[in-house]
């Protein structure tokens, strides 16, 4: 099924990344999200209030790859928060902890990650992303298959305070992986649904405070479509869209919008000539 | 003081210094990295964003511990370097440089003080000459102070030192640690003014003037020597008589036969980074205004510019001799 992702996705703010349809069935209950694209290559689903989840499948590998497909779904969209959600091993946690990662390392390579510890009021810890699954724990540390390759896309795509990491603790070494049942990941992520409904909350206010200060003028966005630009003449047209509304000169940038010119130089001088007719050359 | 996190770096988690700042500081997650570049200097990052919650990051320097002041920065014409015992501010001045120079709103403090003691010492002991060296150029002195404890260590450096001069610059009000301690003839306290208007738009999270006179005052009625910096000065309606009465203000408290310098400059910064800024802060109404590129550093547009200082600069002498007063190039 292709759909128009403009269309589909225009409301969206948060993007989950979950590596197995285990994990994504108590949050589709959680948030309320429907499917959106069903199963291939990764099936996708979304809610009204622009949460939007994507299932990867197991390993770093498959969270970079579903990270990049569903970034390239909105690519004409606004920038949307990213979180990792799932489950995994620790030296000493208690199952069922709810831990935000504040470094990330790529066990196959030793590259690391740090997302920046913006959002406050929660346990943090290390996340090791390892290719099999951990059996030993030998640092104090949780033990993942998919954060490393997730945060690698992820803060390609957006500045790294709006992605973020959530790991969920399922075994240690009291409570092996040898003794550990699919079916109990529904109630761990259950366990958490306060902490991650305050996540994606303080997550949104972030991405609010971020889409307010960078969104571009509607201004800007229509003569885009009525005028031909360079590349360079369209950053030109941006600041001068954004140095009007800075200084509260929206009506003056409305009045000059509003002309017709017959090419983009004009407006463009004409805006330069505007500004300067209010702040000084 | 609230960090949202502390990073160390490995090479110095069990120093005692270290260990003395993780005590200091009310618990939030502590995480260890190799280098501090690898949190501080990253790509993707908003300073902007990390404004809200800044991280403190525990680093040692390798180098360039002392470094020569730039070109027409100071009070006078003596040699001049600068140390940088930490990067970034915990305050938030929109017409800083700062936010052009950095990708990342976090602290850095260095905590290896004893090699920048080394370098200083090594520096003091050839200077031959009366020399100037300035803290608070890539962050503020004062500020932190109750965590970094920067005055305990790098005072009594410059202790019996009568050919050494050691500027902080500040808008601190942290003054503690300095009331605490017999006052040093050779170490001055500098502290930054803006009016009134400029303040409440443009210096988020500094104390507010009122407060930073009173810490003057009582630096000045303990011995200390005190110095005014105006800067940066920025074109605004009514800039000449905000400045008028911030003057009246500033030396209706202070001794102002007692004052060591003042200064002014205007608002200049370097090309790259107001670029930079421009991109952090596109709904600034500050850097919207018209600029002029002056000695290859941003300018404010300003066609009174000349006129404004001239009457800024008339109305400081009335109240200081000419001799204490300079007016800084960079």
């Amino acid at each position: 099924m292709q759909l128009s992702s403009a269309n589909v996705f225009a409301a969206n703010r948060i993007n989950l990344v979950v590596a197995h349809s285990a994990e994504a069935k108590p949050l589709r209950a959680m948030f309320n999200l429907r499917t959106q694209l069903s199963s291939r290559p990764f099936p996708v689903y979304q809610n009204a209030e622009g949460i939007c989840l994507i299932v990867s499948g197991i390993g770093k590998v498959w969270a970079g790859a579903a990270t990049a497909y569903l970034a390239g779904l909105q690519a004409s969209l606004p920038a949307c928060a990213w979180l990792n959600i799932g489950i995994a091993g620790h030296q000493h946690a208690a199952i069922g902890t709810g831990l935000l990662a504040h470094k990330i390392i790529d066990a196959a390579n030793g590259d690391s990650f740090y997302p920046p510890q913006l959002l406050q009021g929660l346990q943090t810890a290390t996340v090791i992303t390892v290719a099999v699954p951990e059996k030993n724990y030998p640092q104090d540390a949780a033990y993942d298959m998919e954060a490393a390759g997730f945060y690698a896309c992820a803060s390609r795509i957006v500045t790294t305070e709006l992605a973020q990491v959530f790991k969920i603790v399922s075994d240690n070494p009291r409570h092996t992986l040898t003794s550990f049942d699919i079916a109990q990941v529904q109630g761990l992520i259950e366990g958490q649904q306060s902490a991650l409904t305050r996540l994606l909350g303080d997550l949104d206010a972030f991405l609010g405070s971020y889409r307010k200060a960078y969104t571009v003028s509607p201004v800007f966005e229509a003569l885009l479509t009525s005028y031909r630009f360079t590349a360079t003449q369209r950053v030109q047209l941006q600041r001068l869209c954004e140095r009007f509304h800075a200084l509260g000169l929206d009506p003056a940038l409305f009045k000059i919008s509003d002309q017709q010119f017959s090419t983009s130089k004009q407006l463009l001088l004409q805006l330069e000539l505007g500004l300067a007719a209010q702040v000084g050359s | 003081m609230k960090f949202s996190a502390i990073y160390i770096e490995e090479q110095v988690a069990d120093l005692p210094r270290v260990q003395a700042i993780l005590a200091r500081t009310a618990s939030v997650p502590v995480i260890t990295c190799e280098r501090y570049g690898e949190v501080f200097n990253r790509k993707a990052q908003n300073f902007r964003l990390q404004k809200q919650a800044p991280a403190l990051i525990l680093a040692s320097k390798f180098s360039n511990f002392v470094l020569p002041a730039p070109p027409g920065y100071g009070f006078n014409s003596q040699p001049s370097f600068y140390f940088s015992h930490m990067l970034n501010c915990v305050y938030d001045c929109r017409y800083c440089f700062l936010q052009g120079m950095y990708s990342s709103a976090n602290y850095v403090l260095f905590v290896n003080y004893e090699d920048f003691g080394a370098a200083l010492a090594k520096k003091l002991a050839t200077c031959g000459e009366p020399t100037v060296f300035y803290s608070g150029y890539d962050c503020d002195s004062l500020a932190l102070e109750p965590i970094s404890r920067f005055c305990e260590y790098y005072l009594p450096m410059f202790e019996n030192q009568p050919d050494a001069t050691l500027e902080i610059r500040t808008k601190s009000t942290q003054i503690r640690s300095l009331l605490d301690r017999e006052p040093l003839e050779n170490v001055v306290i500098a502290m930054s003014f803006t009016p009134h208007k400029s303040a409440a738009k443009w210096e988020h999270k500094v104390p507010v003037i009122e407060k930073r006179i009173e810490a003057l005052r009582k630096l000045q009625q303990a011995g200390w020597q005190v110095a005014l910096r105006f800067e940066p000065l920025l074109a605004e309606q009514e800039l000449t008589v905000e400045y008028q009465q911030l003057f009246a203000q500033i030396f209706g408290v202070l001794d102002r036969d007692n004052i060591h310098s003042v200064s002014t400059g205007m608002f200049r910064m370097p090309a790259d980074y107001f670029k930079k800024i421009v991109r952090l802060y596109p709904d600034e109404a500050l850097f919207a205004k018209s600029t002029e590129v002056k000695a290859g550093q941003i300018a404010l547009h300003n066609s009174a510019e000349a006129d404004q200082m001239q009457i800024i600069e008339n109305e400081l002498l009335r109240y200081i001799t000419s001799d204490r007063y300079y007016h800084c190039a960079s």
